[in-house]
C-alpha cells in the first residue's frame, strides 16, 4: 500500500514536471508569430465616406490583416503579417490613388532591425 | 432640369443641387440613384407644373483626380394650364460629365480642392412626349472647397448652354452659383455613422429662350429653363435665389441624401418659376 501510493505520487510528480517541460518546449520550437504594425500619418482625412477608398487601396496590400483609420489624429495603422512585402512606396502610392497625402510613415519591422 | 446635366458624383461629401471639388479615387467606382420632386408655378398666367425624376447615375474614378460620370433620368411631368391637365413621362436625356481635381491642398484633417468641371447632355430623350426637346446640352464650371472634419465651405460657378432643338427653338443659357456652409456635428470613429448638415444658397441668372414657331411657345420647356445667350445679349434675364437645407447620411460606402430647395427671392415672375424642389440620393461606392 504505501509502495503504491509512494509510486503514485512519483508518478505525478514527474507528469507534472513533464507538462511544464512540454508547454515550454513547444513556445521554444514553434513562437507565435510577431505583428508588424505600421504608422502613417495621412493628410486630408476630412469625411469617412471619402475614406473609404483608402480603406480598400490598402486592404489590397499583401499580408495585411487589419486596418485602423484614425480620422481625429490624421492616423492609418495597418496591421500586417511580419514577413509582409509592403514597403513605404506601396503605402504611399495607395494613400495618393486614395486622393490624400502620406506625411509620415514609422515602421515597427524599421524599429526592430535597429534592437 | 438643370440637373439633369449633372449626375451627383459619388465620391465625397458635396451640396445636394450643386457640385463640390471631389472626384473619386483611382478606379474606384460609384453608383446612385438619384430622386428630386419640384413644382413650379407661373404666377402671370396661373399655370402650373410639377416633375419628378427618378435617375441613375454612375461615376468611375480614371485617376485619383479625374472622374468620368453619367446620368440616365426617367421624368414624369404634370402641367396644368387654364384647368386642363397634361401629362408627359418618358426617358430624359443622358448627361456625361467630366471632373477633373486641378489643385489639392491637404493638412491633419482637411482638404483643400479646387476641380474644372465640364459635360454634355445629349439628345437622347423622349421627344414625343416633350420631356427632351432634342437640343444637345453644355456645361462647364468650378467649383472649391474646404472640407474639414468639423466644418465645411463649398463654392461653385456653372453655365449651362444649349443648341437649336428639333422645333427651332433653344433654351436659354443659366448661370448657376452655389455657396454652401456646412457642418459635421459630432466627429465619430472612421466606422461608426457620419451625419453631416448644409445649407446650400443657389442662385441662378437664366436668358429667356429663343423660340421659330408658336407651337413652340406653347410647350413647356424642358431645358435650360430660361431663354437666351448672355454671349449674344438677347433675351431677358431671370434671376432667382434659393436656399436649401440638407443632410448627408453616410455609413461606410454608402450614402443617404438629400434637401429641400425654397426660392426666396424672385426678380421676375412672367415664367415659370420652382415653389419648391426637393431632392433625395442613395449612394454607393465600391
Amino acid at each position: 500500500m504505501i509502495r503504491i501510493l509512494f509510486s503514485s505520487w512519483i508518478v505525478a510528480v514527474l507528469l507534472f514536471a513533464g507538462g511544464i517541460a512540454t508547454a515550454t518546449w513547444a513556445e521554444d520550437e514553434a513562437p507565435a508569430p510577431e505583428e508588424r504594425v505600421i504608422t502613417c500619418e495621412v493628410d486630408g482625412l476630412a469625411c469617412p465616406f471619402c475614406a473609404f477608398g483608402l480603406e480598400k487601396k490598402i486592404k489590397k496590400l499583401s499580408g495585411v490583416k487589419k486596418l485602423d483609420i484614425l480620422m481625429k489624429e490624421g492616423q492609418v495603422k495597418i496591421h500586417a503579417e511580419s514577413d509582409a512585402d509592403i514597403s513605404k512606396k506601396d503605402v504611399e502610392k495607395a494613400v495618393k490613388d486614395s486622393g490624400f497625402e502620406l506625411k509620415a510613415y514609422k515602421d515597427s519591422k524599421d524599429e526592430k532591425s535597429e534592437q | 432640369m438643370l440637373l439633369g446635366l449633372f449626375p451627383a458624383f459619388v465620391s465625397a461629401h458635396e451640396p445636394v443641387f450643386g457640385p463640390g471639388p471631389r472626384t473619386i479615387w483611382k478606379d474606384g467606382v460609384g453608383f446612385s440613384s438619384q430622386n428630386e420632386w419640384a413644382d413650379r408655378e407661373n404666377e402671370a398666367t396661373g399655370d402650373t407644373e410639377s416633375e419628378r425624376t427618378h435617375a441613375v447615375g454612375m461615376v468611375y474614378g480614371v485617376t485619383d483626380r479625374l472622374a468620368l460620370g453619367l446620368r440616365l433620368p426617367y421624368k414624369t411631368i404634370v402641367h396644368e394650364k387654364g384647368g386642363v391637365s397634361e401629362t408627359h413621362g418618358g426617358m430624359a436625356d443622358l448627361s456625361t460629365l467630366v471632373k477633373w481635381n486641378v489643385w489639392r491642398n491637404t493638412g491633419k484633417r482637411y482638404l483643400d480642392g479646387v476641380t474644372l468641371l465640364g459635360g454634355l447632355r445629349l439628345p437622347t430623350g423622349e421627344r414625343e412626349e416633350n420631356i427632351s426637346n432634342g437640343s444637345t446640352g453644355y456645361v462647364m464650371g468650378l467649383t472649391a472647397a474646404r472640407e474639414h472634419l468639423r466644418y465645411y465651405a463649398f463654392a461653385s460657378a456653372l453655365y449651362f448652354t444649349s443648341g437649336p432643338g428639333s422645333d427651332g427653338s433653344r433654351p436659354g443659357d443659366v448661370l448657376q452659383y452655389n455657396l454652401t456652409p456646412g457642418i459635421r456635428p459630432r466627429i465619430g470613429a472612421y466606422t461608426d455613422p457620419d451625419l453631416v448638415l448644409l445649407a446650400e444658397f443657389v442662385g441662378r441668372l437664366q436668358r429667356a429662350s429663343t423660340s421659330r414657331s408658336t407651337e413652340a411657345q406653347a410647350v413647356p420647356r424642358r431645358n435650360g429653363g430660361g431663354v437666351g445667350s448672355f454671349a449674344e445679349g438677347v433675351g431677358k434675364t431671370d434671376h432667382t435665389l434659393a436656399v436649401a437645407p440638407e443632410a448627408l447620411f453616410s455609413w461606410r460606402n454608402v450614402m443617404i441624401k438629400g434637401g429641400v430647395q425654397i426660392p426666396f427671392l424672385d426678380v421676375d415672375s412672367d415664367r415659370m418659376e420652382d415653389r419648391w424642389r426637393i431632392a433625395a440620393d442613395l449612394i454607393v461606392q465600391f
